[in-house]
């Protein structure tokens, strides 16, 4: 008994000292929304690093809390963190980082993977934090502009590419750790998405850009960024990002044009798709044959038609369809592979994976496929279901 | 002490042990030509059957006696159903304050008892601690035989067997154990009331006192018993193989041996479809776990593992806790130890007076609080549900025992987070799977595993209720009964 009181003594005594490895409570941390990158503007070998904090004050009328933003610089990351906590009350918490910013100076400059090692490094840091290049502005600017809907900019950023990526097909989701293992490994390149401001910075950081039904300034996703052995080369137009998304066999529910008379379109909308590489060598040079099937709903179609007297409408569309999907994924690797020899797509790595032995007997290296690749497709469409209406709505004009 | 020959001497030596006990009335009657004493207790005799079944009886026989020999007579004629002829003095100091008369003569070597128990309890009432919203509603009471009828007439059953004992040295109780003959494990019984037997204490308030001195101290903190008052409960269980202990003067009777899955049971459950009660049965179970870990949790997740929070979340959290000066842990601990006090306030506060007490309750602790800055809201939502989901149960015992381990595992989690909290449910779990119900596993069905009681533990089927299975029939080995 006398034991069991000793115990209880200490147990009491250890607690409300609280002086146990890693307690911190809530309120002690900073928790961080976004990270930007930037190269210093007058010391170029310098990093520039802003972050914006989401729980700095709580707004008094609604309860929401507001962002604050810090900004320092140093030779590396770190060294910019432990500057901003020096301004900062509060201990910075990366657990919960929705993005990282990287300024398109300081990435056509600099191999990403001379400055992102640390996030990698630290236990601490949130992995699925999502990479982006700020197109044309500062990385810095682009934590600055408060948003309509989301009040906190980087959930705003982390929200709209993830339904970005959903529903246009040209976007794609890169998280850091991906983004770092893409660059690291031999035979595969990155791709990064994009984002602009659209509009003036000055008016866009403030709280009266929300107030406005249409806000000065906003933020706006541009098209996907490719890497060339570890540096950024340049942006893809949006066909080629919309075939690279159907290559890399995520283009999830975008949607398709095609014409269906001289002077009307019709759109359809990809429901799933199932995407077959064939990897093999063709006189001794490597060749893709991807085999491409593409599920579909008709979502609008401006032309005469009755889908129930005649199945030719649904198949003419059908290979409209195909064609078109084809051109787009033909666009991408033309200017991939053909143009750029970036292999975004890891080939280097998959031929490696599935064709070691000819690979080794033919002298290739990871890294040199991309050199030589050509590319064969197959892409077929089927179209399920026409939504509501079976006939085209022109019909009842031509029977009057 | 033998009771003697002399009348004079057998009244002289009642008072002399009874300290001249002004309830006792001695009776002195002439019978024939001799004279013979009645002697019995106010307090708990009858006063008018003693007239109308004693005194008028020998009346009305006069002086005329059927037979010579006026012992014979008294044990022959008086109208009695529980005559007894006693010997020693001890006995008749027993039935003295058992509401029996006692008849002394001259010359005789022993005395005769009748029974005149008054009628001293309050009458059949509804349950109170246990609420029944479709079954019988009647409770057991504090009188031993109305307790012992209201099982009776629900087994009638020849069946239906039980063992007596009187305990206690100075309150000479009665203690009984029921079991059914032929379901009931024989050897089980023989154990219980072995030791029963053996108890040797001075007063028995109810039968935790029996249970008390019979069991060695339990590490489970979880209770190894059932106490009921409801007699439908009661009969079910017997039915089950179960033991039950009954004591005099408590409306409580005890389930021996239970299991844990029992506490999740209610007898209503049986007067509803079983598909009903499945569900009532997983939000129980839900509510166990949510009471014993909701808090335990929240800690963990708020001073440890932060990243675990879903963000929107986490900023909310972080905005309320700003201000707050004190740690998570010692915000849990206060409003936990507030909740307390004031369940224990209603509890015991007489009458109507309990809905002033929770108007306060819910003012002080809930808006004040937070308002103050002394305590973040979400503090109070956890709080909140800890504490409403450790109340699903109609055991007290349990509940208690629910809170001794909500406060271990805050602790662990205060001091080691989730790797606390998870090596608290070890611990837990251990101690649960190796606890006993005398000699009787306290997880079965669950631990042993048993395929076919599985019907009545979350489940409950049909064929469970209609037939119900002896949950111990199996060759358990018993190990150390208490």
């Amino acid at each position: 008994m006398k034991n069991v009181f000793k115990i209880l003594i200490l147990i009491i005594t250890l607690f409300s000292l609280s002086g146990c490895f890693n307690y911190k409570e809530i309120n002690e941390y900073a928790i961080v929304s976004g990270i930007s990158i930037d190269q210093k503007e007058n010391d170029p070998s310098k990093y520039e690093v802003g972050i914006q904090i989401m729980n700095a004050k709580k707004d008094e009328e609604s309860d929401n809390s507001l962002i604050t933003i810090y900004k320092s610089d140093g030779d590396t990351i770190y060294e910019a963190f432990e500057k901003i906590m020096l301004d900062s009350p509060k201990e910075l918490y990366l657990g919960h980082n929705e993005v990282v910013v990287i300024g398109e100076n300081l990435l056509k400059k600099k191999n990403p993977l001379n400055y992102l090692d640390y996030f990698l490094r630290d236990s601490q840091v949130e992995k699925d934090s999502l990479v982006m290049v700020s197109k044309g502005d500062k990385a810095y600017d682009v934590l600055k502009i408060i948003t309509p809907l989301e009040t906190i900019p980087s959930r705003n950023l982390k929200s709209t590419l993830s339904v970005a990526d959903n529903f246009s097909g040209s976007l794609t989701l890169v998280t850091i750790d991906e983004f770092i293992s893409d660059l690291s490994l031999e035979g595969e390149e990155a791709i990064i998405p994009s984002i602009m401001i659209k509009g003036s910075v000055k008016e866009g950081e403030k709280m009266e850009n929300i107030a406005e039904s249409d806000p000065k300034a906003k933020l706006k996703f541009g098209t996907l960024g490719y890497f060339k052995d570890g540096k950024f080369k340049d942006y893809l137009t949006s066909d080629e990002s919309a075939g690279y998304n159907f290559l890399a066999g995520e283009p999830n529910q975008t949607y398709i044009n095609v014409k269906c008379s001289s002077k009307n379109y019709a759109t359809i909308r990809v429901t799933s798709s199932k995407l077959k590489e064939e990897l093999s060598f063709k006189d001794k040079k490597p060749l893709v044959s991807i085999t491409s099937r593409v599920n579909a709903d008709l979502l609008e179609y401006n032309c005469d038609a009755d889908f129930i007297k005649s199945e030719k409408y649904i198949k003419e569309l059908e290979k409209k369809a195909a064609s078109k999907i084809k051109t787009l994924m033909v666009k991408a690797t033309d200017k991939l592979y053909k143009e750029e020899k970036s292999d975004v797509l890891k080939y280097g790595s998959k031929f490696y994976g599935k064709n070691y032995r000819e690979m080794k007997k033919l002298g290739y290296k990871k890294s040199e496929i991309v050199n030589d690749v050509s590319f064969n497709f197959k892409t077929k469409v089927n179209i399920n279901s026409t939504n509501l209406s079976i006939k085209s709505v022109r019909e009842g004009i031509n029977h009057e | 002490m033998t009771i003697g020959k002399d009348r004079k001497k057998i009244i002289k030596d009642i008072k002399k042990r009874t300290g001249q006990a002004p309830d006792v009335t001695y009776k002195d009657y002439p019978i024939g030509n001799k004279m013979i004493t009645f002697v019995y207790a106010n307090s708990v005799s009858d006063a008018s059957s003693i007239n109308d079944f004693i005194l008028r009886r020998l009346d009305e026989e006069g002086n005329e006696l059927k037979e010579k020999n006026i012992f014979d007579y008294v044990k022959n004629y008086v109208p009695n159903n529980s005559s007894k002829e006693i010997t020693t003095l001890e006995d008749a100091l027993y039935y003295l304050f058992n509401g029996f008369t006692l008849v002394l003569f001259d010359d005789e070597n022993k005395i005769i008892v009748f029974e005149n128990k008054a009628n001293r309890n309050s009458g059949i009432q509804k349950s109170e601690n246990e609420k029944s919203l479709k079954g019988p509603t009647d409770a057991f009471t504090e009188n031993y035989e109305n307790n012992t009828g209201m099982i009776r007439r629900r087994l009638r059953s020849e069946d239906l067997w039980f063992k007596e004992a009187t305990v206690g040295s100075k309150s000479k109780t009665r203690v009984a154990l029921f079991y059914m003959n032929g379901i009931c494990d024989e050897k089980l019984v023989d154990d219980i009331y072995k030791k029963i037997e053996k108890i040797d204490i001075e007063y028995v308030g109810n039968a935790n006192y029996i249970l008390d001195a019979i069991s060695n101290p339990n590490r489970a903190i979880f209770p190894t018993n059932l106490a009921t008052e409801r007699p439908d409960l009661v009969s079910q269980m017997l039915l089950q193989g179960r033991v039950c202990l009954m004591v005099e003067n408590s409306n409580e009777v005890i389930i021996l041996p239970c299991t844990f899955i029992d506490f999740f049971k209610n007898p209503d459950d049986y007067y509803e479809k079983g598909l009903n009660v499945f569900g009532s049965r997983i939000v129980r179970i839900i509510a166990m776990i949510l009471a014993l870990l909701t808090p335990a949790i929240y800690i963990s997740l708020m001073a440890y593992n932060l990243e675990a929070i879903p963000s929107g979340l986490l900023i909310n959290f972080s905005i309320q806790r700003d201000g707050v000066p004190f740690s998570t842990v010692f915000e849990i601990l206060v409003m936990s130890f507030m909740f307390q006090i004031l369940r224990e306030s209603d509890m015991r506060f007489p009458g109507k007076g309990g809905s002033s007490i929770s108007i306060v309750g819910a003012l002080v602790l809930g808006q004040a609080a937070v308002e103050a800055g002394i305590v973040s809201p979400i503090t109070i939502i956890i709080v909140g549900i800890a504490s409403v989901a450790s109340l699903a149960f109609s055991s007290i015992e349990l509940i208690n025992s629910i809170r001794w381990w909500q406060l271990i595992l805050i602790l662990l989690a205060s001091l080691f987070g989730f790797i606390g909290v998870m090596f608290g449910c070890i611990i837990l779990v251990t101690v649960l799977v190796s606890q006993r119900s005398c000699g009787k596993p306290y997880l079965a069905p669950f631990e042993p595993f048993n395929k076919k009681d599985q019907t009545d533990a979350i489940l409950v089927k049909k064929e469970a209720k209609l037939h119900p299975n002896n949950i111990y029939n199996k060759e358990d080995e018993d190990e150390e009964r208490f």
